[in-house]
């Protein structure tokens, strides 16, 4: 983290409202406008999904990454630029777009930088982990956090509990090659310190008194979790119904059993399908193929009167999403997610 | 600002969109099949996301980020249904389409 960046004076034009807001502390646009209660529009804030595209009117800015891949050549031909990777270095005067206030947002924290210390960890399967760091700090169930070990590069990474225990949870899968997943799970030890940055995210739970589906794939277990225990600590959770879909590429990489048991006696009624998606052994007699396939096989008929959470790899949630909406016809709505590509 | 010419239909086939500048509007030309011409906004009503990157499949144009679905022949929204985008007059004169930015302002909405 450095601290030499200027503050910086944000005006936002579109829609007639001018916002002005301080950035310190090297964070980039998108950053200091949500920790300063403006709601830009984002979803990654990791430079991959193009949703926090701005223009720059006036004033300098310093590129975090030289080609997002949320940016698209026309994109750049056009001018435009991504707030979470832009840190300006002087005053600015920008025009970026406004989420408007999403009524199911009570409760949402401004993001801060926090540093926390792990107070416990297990393994869940061969390559997954669960770190839970001592934070004394709120958000909401499927939110996610920046996450930077000491000397490390920052990732995101969800919230597997649900806030008010003093601690946030995270469930950290080691991507094969993955310098940052690979010492999260491997070298990381208790009394660590972590810095987290957060929260983030729109996919969090939202109080609609509709039934629930979760969807998730390999490293999208956490926010999923989260959901389901959120769902299960509402007041009305003895009279809600959650579908709970996990894939995985073996036998080995599940582990949803013992969090959907976990909420099972809160909710009326819960289901938890696991697939796997390599060649299953004979031993094998759950789903095989792909989440999407599973969904569609479920045959669930009530889908668009569902609030649907998808969470996991980008071409996963790009199945589910497609299934979801185009053959589906389920309101988009009700389908949650952040992208991530 | 009136009409402008903004390309010919040589250039943009049946099935075909593209987006263009026209003035001070970034508007999106799509070339339906069966003949239409439609000029809508450029920009997804919901981010920032650039519709001549989604799917156009007949008249339906699906954005590439949250799958939002409109029926360009009526400019409304299929999912969700509860948005619009903006409808720009076209003129067809031979070969050339003409555009008026000045005929309509881009929406935006929220899910």
């Amino acid at each position: 983290m450095t601290h030499s960046e200027v503050a910086t004076r944000i005006f936002h034009v579109r829609d007639g409202e001018a916002h002005q807001f301080t950035c310190t502390d090297g964070d980039s646009l998108l950053r200091a406008a949500l920790r300063a209660g403006v709601p830009a529009t984002y979803e990654c804030n990791s430079g991959g999904c193009g949703s926090c595209k701005f223009t720059l009117t006036e004033g300098e800015v310093r590129q975090v990454q030289d080609a997002p891949a949320g940016l698209t050549d026309r994109d750049r031909r056009k001018g435009r630029l991504l707030a979470c990777q832009s840190v300006p270095q002087s005053d600015c005067t920008v025009s970026l777009l406004i989420d408007p206030v999403d009524p199911f947002h009570a409760g949402l924290s401004l993001p801060a930088r926090r540093v926390g210390e792990v107070v416990a960890e297990r393994m869940l399967t061969h390559d997954l982990r669960e770190l839970s760091l001592a934070l004394d700090a709120d958000f909401l169930p499927g939110q996610y956090a920046m996450l930077r070990r000491p000397g490390g590069e920052e990732r995101a990474y969800s919230m597997a509990n649900t806030p008010g225990t003093g601690v946030w949870q995270f469930h950290i899968k080691r991507v094969p090659g993955g310098a940052e997943s690979g010492a999260f799970v491997d070298e990381i030890a208790l009394g660590d310190a972590i810095e987290v940055d957060g929260p983030y995210g729109h996919a969090h739970l939202k109080a609609t008194g509709r039934d629930v589906v979760c969807i998730a794939g390999g490293s999208g277990l956490a926010p999923m979790v989260s959901i389901a225990r959120g769902l299960a600590a509402a007041a009305d959770a003895s009279e809600r119904r959650l579908d709970f879909f996990y894939g995985g590429r073996a036998p080995r990489d599940l582990c949803a059993g013992e969090f959907v048991t976990e909420v099972a006696d809160r909710l009326a009624e819960i289901t938890l399908v696991d697939v796997v998606s390599d060649e299953a052994p004979d031993d094998w007699d759950g789903a095989r193929g792909f989440v999407h396939e599973a969904v569609a096989a479920a045959g669930l008929t009530d889908l668009v009167d569902r609030d649907i959470y998808v969470a996991g790899p980008p071409p996963m949630t790009d199945a589910v999403t497609r299934l979801l909406v185009r053959e589906l016809k389920v309101p988009v709505d009700q389908i949650h997610y952040d992208r991530f590509f | 600002m009136a009409f402008q010419l903004v390309t010919t239909l040589d250039d943009l086939w049946e099935g075909d969109m593209e987006s263009f500048e026209v003035g001070d509007k970034e508007i999106l030309v799509a070339h339906l099949d069966g003949g239409e011409v439609v000029a809508t906004q450029a920009i997804c009503p919901h981010q920032q996301i650039e519709l001549v990157e989604g799917e156009l499949d007949g008249a339906e144009l699906t954005c590439k980020a949250h799958l939002w679905q409109f029926d360009l022949r009526t400019c409304k929204g299929i999912n969700p249904g509860h948005t619009e985008i903006a409808r720009y007059p076209v003129r067809v004169e031979g070969d050339d389409v003409y555009v008026d930015p000045d005929g309509d302002t881009p929406r935006i909405a929220h899910s």
